[in-house]
Order: C-alpha cells, then sequence, then structure tokens
C-alpha cells in the first residue's frame, strides 16, 4: 500500500474516531518545494496534516532542478497548485509572469483571529498585494558558544566598540570570533549586507535599487570594515566546508546566519539555550534604529490552485494555530503566528527583543536584489573572503559593478 | 527488353517492399531517437536564437545575439581556455600513462591484480570521487598532512581555492579515475595483435624498443585512435569532478564549457543563451567525432 493511500486511510480512521464526518475527503494535495534538507519534517508534517483533513505529499527537488522545473510550468501554462518560492524580486518574477494568486482576504482573516502578524505578511507583498502563505520566517542574528564566552570572560554585546571588545579578548584566548565559510557558493553576501546596514542601511536600500554604485563610498567602506576583520584574524578560513558543524564543534565563538540552521547546530551537538545563545549585530554608524535582516520563506499557489478548495482550506490551515505548532516543533520554525510557542528558546529570545525593541526588518540581500546582479556578485564576494586583500575587494566592486550596470540598463 | 524492363519493376516493388518492412522494423527504434533526441536538439538549436525572458518564454528571435554574447562573455572565453586545457590534459596525460602502465604490465607477475587495482578508481562515480579527492586537498587533507609532516610546510596550501592550483588538482584526480580505463583498453588492443610480425622482427634481431616503436605500436594504432577519441570527448565534456571539487570557488578558473552551459541555463536561469553555448559545445564534439571518421579513413586507406 503505497504512503498516500496510507495517509489518506489513518486521516479517515481519525475522522471516524473524533465523531466528525467530513462531506467530502480532501484529495491529497502535492507541494512541491527545494528545501530537500527539510523533506523529513515535511514528511512528518504530511502524516500530521493527514490527520487532520488536510493531506499533502511534499515533493522535493534540488535546487537548480526545482527552478527550471517551475520556470518551465509556467511557461507552459501548468505550473503546480502549491509551492515552496522566494520572496523579494524572485517573488515579484512569478507575480509579473501572472502565475500566483494574492492572499489578502485569507491574510486578513488571520490577522484579525490574532493567528498571523501584518509584519510576516508585509514581507511577501508585491505591489501592496499579499502572494504568499509563510513556511518559515528567520532572522539572521549573531549565535554566540556560551562556553567560549565565558571561556573568554565576555558577555554578549551592546554597540559595535563592545564586539570589537569581545573579539580582542577572544583572539588573545586563542579562540577565532567568527564562522564564516563559502560553503555550497552563496554564503558570501552574509557579511556584506549586515556590514552596509550596520553603516548605512539607506545606501542598503538604494544599492537594491540600483540607485548607488557597487564602487561608492558606503560599498568601499564596508569592504573596509571586512578586510580590517579578516586581518585581524576574526574570521575562520572560508574554505571549510563544514560550517555548520564547526561551529558546533566550537572553531569559532560567534556564527551569523538565519536561525533556520539552528536545528542543524542541535543535531551537530550544540543545544539552542543551554549550548548557545544569539544577539542582534550591534549597528556600526551610532544613532541608527535597531534593525534586523529577516528570511521570509514563502509557499504560494498558483491560479490554478487557488481555484481548487482544496487548496484553499490547506492554506488556512496551514497558517492555523495547530498547523504551526506542529511545524515549530519538529522543524524548529516559526511562521510568526503570534499564538504559537517559539520553536526554541534562541528564537523565542530574538522574537521578544524584536517585539520590545521595535527592531526594524530588513529583506536579505538575496531577495531583496535582482537575481541577475545576486548571483555573480556572491561570487565576488566569495572571492574575497578566500583571498580578503584591498586588491582583491577594489577587483570585486569593480566586477559588481559591470554586472549591476548592464542589468540595470537593459531595465531601462 | 520488355522482360527486363518488368524484372526492374519488379526489383523496385521489392526493394520497396523490403524497404518499408525494414521502417517498420526500425520504427520503434526511429521514434524514440527522433522523440528523445533530435526533437529536443533541434528545439535546443532554435531556442538558441530566441530571446528569453523568465516564466514567459521564448517570445522573440534575436538571431545570432546569444552566440555574439558568448564571444564577449568573458566567462565564456575563460571556459573555452579551461577546456583547451582540459582536452590536452585528457589527451595526453590517460593516454600516455595508461600505454606506459599496460606495455609495463603486460606479462608480468600479478598482472590480474594489479590491473584490477589500477581499474579500481574507475568503478567509483565521479562526483563520489570528486568528494573523496575534496579532502584530499583539503586544508587538513592528506596532501598538505603529507607535506607539514615531511618538513615540506612551505608547500601547503589550498590547492582547491587558487586559481593556480586548482585546475592541475582537478586533473590529477581526473587522470588518477581515467588512467586504469585507457590501460585496460590498450591491454585488450596489445592481446588482440597478431603474434608472428612481433616474433619476426624479434628473429631479425630488432631491440624490445624497435619492436615496440615500429611493430606493436602502428598495429596498436585503431586502438590508440579509439581510446584517444573517448579521451579527447571525456575533456570536452569535462563536469562532474570539476562541478563538485570547484564549486564553491568562484574563479573563472574553474569553469569549462560544460559547466559554463549548465551555470547559465539552470543557476542563472539564462536558458537561451545556455542554449548557444551548448550548441557550439555539441558543433565542437560533431567536429572531434568527423575527424575521428576521417583519420580512420585514411589509416584504413594506406593500410590497403
Amino acid at each position: 500500500m503505497k504512503r498516500r493511500e496510507l495517509l489518506g486511510l489513518s486521516a479517515a480512521a481519525v475522522a471516524a474516531l473524533s465523531g466528525v464526518s467530513p462531506a467530502r475527503a480532501a484529495a491529497t494535495l502535492k507541494l512541491y518545494h527545494d528545501k530537500y534538507f527539510w523533506q523529513d519534517f515535511f514528511k512528518k508534517m504530511a502524516a500530521f496534516a493527514a490527520g487532520q483533513g488536510h493531506p499533502f505529499d511534499p515533493t522535493p527537488y534540488a535546487t537548480d532542478q526545482y527552478q527550471a522545473f517551475i520556470a518551465a510550468g509556467i511557461q507552459a501554462g501548468t505550473p503546480p497548485e502549491l509551492f515552496t518560492w522566494w520572496n523579494g524580486t524572485k517573488l515579484a518574477e512569478l507575480v509579473e509572469a501572472d502565475a500566483l494568486a494574492p492572499m489578502d482576504p485569507l491574510w486578513q482573516a488571520m490577522i484579525a483571529a490574532g493567528e498571523a502578524q501584518q509584519s510576516v505578511a508585509d514581507l511577501l507583498k508585491v505591489d501592496g498585494k499579499i502572494y504568499a502563505l509563510p513556511l518559515a520566517v528567520n532572522y539572521w542574528a549573531v549565535a554566540y558558544n556560551k562556553a567560549l564566552f565565558a571561556k573568554a570572560g565576555v558577555a554578549p554585546p551592546k554597540t559595535w566598540a563592545d564586539l570589537m571588545d569581545i573579539c580582542a579578548k577572544l583572539k588573545a584566548a586563542g579562540i577565532t570570533p567568527f564562522n564564516a565559510t563559502i560553503q555550497d557558493g552563496w554564503r558570501g553576501f552574509i557579511w556584506f549586507e549586515e556590514l552596509l546596514i550596520r553603516t548605512d542601511p539607506d545606501a542598503y536600500a538604494k544599492l537594491n535599487a540600483g540607485q548607488i554604485a557597487y564602487t561608492s563610498e558606503p560599498v568601499k567602506k564596508v569592504f573596509q570594515i571586512w578586510g580590517d576583520l579578516y586581518a585581524k584574524g576574526y574570521f575562520t578560513p572560508a574554505t571549510s566546508n563544514e560550517e555548520f558543524l564547526d561551529f558546533a564543534r566550537g572553531k569559532a565563538a560567534m556564527y551569523l546566519i538565519g536561525d533556520w540552521a539552528y536545528v542543524n547546530l542541535r543535531q551537530d551537538g550544540l543545544q539552542p539555550g543551554s549550548g548557545f545563545e544569539a544577539f542582534i549585530m550591534p549597528n556600526i554608524t551610532p544613532g541608527l534604529p535597531p534593525s534586523i535582516i529577516v528570511e521570509a520563506a514563502p509557499l504560494v499557489i498558483s491560479k490554478k490552485g487557488a481555484q481548487n478548495p482544496d487548496v484553499m482550506s490547506f492554506a488556512k490551515w496551514w497558517m492555523s494555530t495547530p498547523a504551526a505548532t506542529e511545524w515549530a516543533k519538529d522543524a524548529s520554525l516559526s511562521i510568526g503566528n503570534p499564538k504559537v510557542p517559539a520553536p526554541n528558546a534562541v528564537v523565542a529570545q530574538l522574537q521578544e527583543t524584536v517585539a520590545r525593541d521595535h527592531v526594524k526588518t530588513i529583506t536579505r540581500y538575496w531577495e531583496a536584489s535582482p537575481s541577475d546582479i545576486v548571483l555573480p556578485a556572491v561570487e565576488q564576494f566569495n572571492k574575497f573572503m578566500v583571498n580578503p586583500t584591498p586588491a582583491v575587494a577594489t577587483a570585486c566592486m569593480a566586477s559588481i559593478e559591470r554586472t549591476a550596470r548592464n542589468y540595470w540598463s537593459s531595465k531601462k | 527488353m520488355a522482360a527486363a524492363v518488368r524484372g526492374t519493376r519488379s526489383g523496385a516493388a521489392t526493394r520497396r517492399r523490403d524497404f518499408l518492412a525494414a521502417l517498420a522494423f526500425m520504427a520503434p527504434a526511429l521514434g524514440f531517437v527522433g522523440v528523445l533526441l533530435l526533437y529536443p536538439v533541434a528545439y535546443n538549436i532554435y531556442i538558441s536564437f530566441t530571446a528569453w525572458s523568465r516564466f514567459v518564454g521564448y517570445n522573440r528571435l534575436v538571431g545570432f545575439a546569444n552566440y555574439l554574447h558568448a564571444l564577449n562573455d568573458p566567462n565564456f572565453s575563460a571556459a573555452a581556455q579551461n577546456t583547451v586545457v582540459w582536452v590536452l590534459a585528457s589527451l595526453v596525460l590517460p593516454v600516455t600513462l595508461g600505454l606506459a602502465l599496460a606495455v609495463v604490465l603486460r606479462g608480468v607477475r600479478g598482472e590480474e591484480s594489479l590491473k584490477t587495482v589500477f581499474f579500481l578508481p574507475r568503478l567509483i562515480a565521479p562526483t563520489a570521487i570528486g568528494a573523496i579527492w575534496y579532502y584530499v586537498y583539503a586544508g587538513n587533507g592528506v596532501i598538505n598532512t603529507v607535506l607539514r609532516s615531511v618538513g615540506l610546510g612551505g608547500l601547503v596550501r589550498s590547492w582547491l581555492y587558487e586559481p593556480a592550483t586548482i585546475t592541475p588538482a582537478i586533473i590529477v584526480t581526473y587522470v588518477w579515475q581515467t588512467t586504469g580505463l585507457v590501460m585496460v583498453l590498450v591491454l585488450i588492443g596489445l592481446a588482440a595483435l597478431p603474434r608472428e610480425p612481433i616474433e619476426a622482427a624479434h628473429v631479425e634481431g630488432a631491440s624490445p624498443w624497435q619492436v615496440y616503436r615500429y611493430v606493436i605500436l602502428p598495429m596498436l594504432f585503431p586502438t590508440l585512435l579509439v581510446v584517444t577519441i573517448i579521451s579527447v570527448i571525456a575533456g570536452f565534456t569535462t563536469f562532474d569532478l570539476v562541478w563538485v571539487m570547484g564549486r564553491d570557488y568562484p574563479d573563472p578558473s574553474t569553469l569549462t564549457l560544460a559547466i559554463h552551459q549548465y551555470w547559465e541555463s539552470f543557476r542563472a536561469n539564462h536558458w537561451a543563451y545556455g542554449a548557444a553555448v551548448a550548441v557550439i559545445l555539441g558543433g565542437i564534439a560533431l567536429l572531434i567525432t568527423w575527424l575521428q571518421v576521417v583519420l580512420q579513413h585514411r589509416y584504413e586507406r594506406t593500410l590497403q
């Protein structure tokens, strides 16, 4: 018997036992995604969903093939009904292609019921309309190893000067301050984006909109600070390809990464709360409002999918408290439903800080900038991380600027 | 005369009937080749002449724009240069080494076990080999550890993260994997050679080198030609090892034409441009095959 049939049967069994007899059993939906590393969580979620009368079958793809698969489906006018995507410019591309259905009424109902937040909806908007459900909302904070901080006798920083002081003390104690690699080829933008929003958030917005150059002063300053940190020996070698494991094993004291990585750290033996906590990177330029990079992974519904009542009832269920609670439990991922407890102690702390201090959320570079620029730019950032010299920095800025200029001039 | 005409006519009819029967037998195969090979190739050529906009499709013909873009793309020229390096390396190294190994191993004691040992890497998938060798070259990998332990710490480097060393490093891995196959092919070729000319040469007093140079090598030519063609095409289409071992390193020195094509099509979503690169790559591969046919014909003519 196929798993899907089994799930359907168990759904029916649960419905029978609970005395609820659904007027019509929902068909098993296909949910396509490229988060193959979450497939086990998706499967557990699917088993739970079947029991709740919303059976779905998660189908993973590798990212490259996935993008081709979705693009081909949209071109042919037969996109899947339900699939994961990226927010920002990539979501806008799907909207421009007229592929997606807006979800505004659903969100309004969920927000009114206290099961969703406007701030999360804002991350999934294109031209004022909300085009996705949240699959995960992740904060990008600095995780720190509590044992190593204790060993060096330091506490989380309040200011950039504090942070530099911590780095010096860690280094003196023989501990590398920051864990950062170019593993899997996409990570190069992480420190670039962070240092830019910490020095000049306006420049970050303008850069992503093509209004300033990659050779402008704010960008130069970022490379200079970044290069200084490298020169002081504050980073682990960029060439490791075991980034999570390196941090879990204490090769560095701090790690700037999305909170989705906490589940990996836990698997590698460093527990959220007892082993590590996280703080929001302090601003470098004094007087800037507090802010944090946030990454929203969207689950989108195609226009065709929006006409299927099963898909729409799944969407409502996915955002509901029982579903979000289950998702937070196994995958340790939050979708921003205020009624659901945070997936782990560290995320709980971050959520609290963001709410208490009115921390401004900023969209990640990967989604905030056009992908035609992001991909070549990340290669250049990676190149700098492998060889962080001023000469390489200059070459990188010039190269990205060429790419950006080509892109923006083709858009005029 | 009339009989002859009738004969021709019935001959033509028979031929046509035979042809139709043959066609019927071949139809399934032709169908597969047409649907799964010829149509996609033709479609690929077509889209290489279009401007493709994401999620909308191939909406407009642009002539040779994608091909001109390839000529002006620094990554394409870097990829083309690296591909030439790969072709030369995979032509010279595995063939020379494989030939040498075959000649040395032939008839020695333990030939069978040694053959197995040298052929073993060929049995592992290239991606798995890439992953293994990634760690051989890693910061604390085998090579650097050995260098440090013998006091050559000055030579320690990030082999897969420097433009000067990454391609040679991957080529070493490639040679390690492919030499065994060449060796086995050459051994098969050697076993099939007639004994008489070699024995005659010995009787005439030729030295082992002379026998090898003037008798064995010319007779081995067809085998070597096949081996060479296989190696050249493998060099041209190098993908898996470079993808696995060089994926994280963002330098054009890790590009080959096949990598460039995959990257542009599937990572950057520039499908039309990727298609143009694929057409160029395919064209070159066809050219090589054509050269093979020409060489083989010429060789057969000299034999006659």
